[in-house]
């Protein structure tokens, strides 16, 4: 396996298997990211590749200075947030896991397959805030430091810590059943 | 198990797979994004900031001092028995190797190329258009950009002559010195693929150094050699032996047309003064003044560095005396890394703020400690009085 540095050298060098490398590397891991973020099988499917169909275009102007991974991971969180933005204003379908249609079940040409405790993960995370699921997969999924976070989000280091404490605290109770069994109440 | 460690685990069992038939649909309509936007430069496809960097005489040389400080301080160890003997024999007979050295992690760390021919070494490395040749034995380096045909020769006696020589020497020493060491034990690992082809492994290791070879069984050469040495680590790659080495390659004459800089660069000594001076480059040019998140090789490698010394009005011999103070900064940290240790706690801290403590270490003999403030003066501080710093501080980084 070759370094993600030198793929990124020689995808600025018209090697599109550089590029096929990249893509086969991470796929699923940006899938799961933004499955996780979204909600959503479908719209996270289209996140992943708008990442990628931007990296395609825009591979001479980058800059990587961290690891490979972990910058596509920012742009898909940033495109998410976008998208969010985007439907907020009524130019785009809703993103918010609240209000969102889930796909029902794998469709035909669905791309992406999950496991269970990723089906399962994905559900508990839709209970939190766009915010908290942000921070807490930033931090469990990308593995990124609080303040690289607060960075990505433009807020401070306390705020993401506080995100960060909430969204563990929530997530547990989630998963404990506590939530389910609120909801129902 | 801890709250964290449960979400932890949860992520990690959290799979998704994709279905490849779907994989080529979405990847062609990606490669023909990329083949528009491939056709549609008009100028070769080499990157901006490498091309600002070839032309940055000072990056060449710093970039040249980093890549090859990244070597330094491989100490010798031994180990093993007859089937790990069998494996090294190449290494130990070779005239001559080619091979790729990647410096960090295997996803990270910048490529070196090396064509080694008895003590000298052709030095080559993706994204720098400028060449290294390293004479081990005369402990000088020629350097040459064949993009803008300047060069320069390089004085590397002294540490760097002999860190080189023993980044080289290493696996050489660990079978010589088998004998020496019967308390070091070769561990046999399970057979594994790299890059497509099966490898059998062995590894040895001390307290501060891991050495892994992997090895083809049936052609019994070295596929891969990785080393961990404190907190470096590195791969050997795509390693070739007794591949015919023209001397040409090697050669420390300037070829012809290459204009030569009047004065010889000095990367013999190295001192707190020079890395002091580093941190101010670092945090003054490349970062708005503030200290970077992470002391690393890599990111003196990277090129905005380039960008902003290339915009600086200095002379071409000006540019390169910084950049040879750049990279005898770095070297002064390699060795505290490899030695005594130090501790970096400058992320986010803006140059001038005499307040906060950004960097300290303890000189090997001594009392107190050598402590680096965001205004970049230096003082001695006793080990109690250190402790403020440390509850101060909520991101540190230890280099032990």
């Amino acid at each position: 396996m070759r370094n993600d540095r030198l793929l990124i050298w020689r995808l600025r060098r018209d090697d599109v298997d550089a590029l096929r490398q990249l893509y086969d590397r991470y796929k699923g891991d940006l899938l799961k990211v933004a499955v996780i973020l979204t909600g959503d099988v479908c719209r996270a499917e289209d996140v992943v590749q708008d990442v990628f169909l931007r990296l395609a275009q825009s591979y001479d102007r980058i800059c990587i200075r961290g690891n490979v991974r972990n910058y596509l991971i920012t742009c898909l969180v940033n495109r998410t947030r976008t998208l969010r933005r985007e439907a907020r204003h009524g130019q785009e379908a809703p993103l918010d896991p609240a209000i969102v249609q889930i796909c029902p079940g794998p469709r035909p040409d669905q791309w992406a397959v999950l496991n269970e405790q990723m089906q399962q993960l994905g559900e508990a995370m839709r209970e939190l805030p766009p915010e908290q699921r942000e921070v807490i997969t930033l931090r469990f999924e990308a593995g990124m430091g609080f303040r690289q976070i607060a960075r990505i989000q433009s807020t401070s280091v306390n705020t993401v810590q506080g995100r960060c404490r909430y969204g563990m605290e929530k997530l547990r109770s989630v998963l404990n059943g506590e939530v389910a069994h609120e909801t129902r109440r | 198990m801890k709250p964290a460690d449960e979400i932890q685990a949860l992520f990690g069992g959290a799979k998704v797979t994709t279905k490849s038939a779907r994989d080529d649909a979405v990847f062609e309509m990606i490669a023909k994004v990329y083949a528009q936007k491939t056709q549609s430069q008009s100028t070769p496809c080499e990157p901006k900031r490498w091309r600002l960097a070839m032309k940055s005489p000072i990056v060449r040389v710093a970039s040249v001092a980093a890549i090859v400080v990244a070597m330094l301080w491989i100490s010798p160890f031994g180990g093993g028995p007859v089937s790990f003997a069998e494996i090294v024999r190449p290494i130990l007979n070779a005239q001559t190797v080619i091979m790729d050295t990647i410096v960090g992690q295997d996803e990270d760390g910048p490529i070196i190329h090396d064509v080694v021919k008895g003590s000298r070494i052709r030095r080559t490395s993706p994204g720098m258009s400028n060449v290294m040749i390293l004479d081990l034995d005369a402990g000088r380096m020629l350097t040459f950009d064949p993009e803008t045909k300047g060069a320069a020769y390089v004085d590397i006696k002294g540490p760097l002559q002999e860190g080189t020589r023993s980044y080289l020497g290493l696996v050489r020493d660990i079978v010589v010195r088998l004998d020496e060491r019967p308390d070091l034990r070769v561990k046999e690992l399970a057979q594994r693929e790299i890059d497509g082809r099966k490898a059998v492994g062995f590894q040895v290791s001390e307290p501060n150094l891991t050495l892994t070879i992997w090895a083809g069984p049936e052609t019994r050469l070295p596929l891969r050699i990785e080393m961990l040495q404190g907190q470096s680590f590195m791969i050997m790659k795509n390693i070739e032996f007794d591949v015919p080495v023209d001397d040409s390659l090697v050669s420390m004459e300037v070829p012809a047309g290459y204009t030569v800089a009047s004065m010889e660069f000095d990367m013999t000594n190295f001192s707190e003064e020079d890395f002091v001076e580093t941190l101010r480059l670092w945090a003054k040019l490349l970062l708005d003044g503030r200290f970077p998140e992470q002391l690393r090789l890599e990111d003196l490698m990277e090129a905005p560095i380039s960008q902003e010394f290339g915009q600086l009005d200095l002379s071409a011999e000006e540019h390169m005396q910084l950049g040879t103070r750049l990279a005898r900064g770095y070297m002064f940290l390699h060795v505290l890394a490899h030695g005594v240790g130090y501790t970096y706690a400058g992320e986010g801290v803006k140059l001038g703020d005499a307040e906060k403590a950004i960097f300290w270490y303890r000189p090997e003999g001594s009392e107190t400690y050598r402590v680096i403030y965001g205004d970049l003066s230096v003082l001695d501080v006793t080990a109690e009085s250190l402790a403020l710093f440390k509850d101060n501080s909520d991101r540190q980084e230890d280099m032990r």
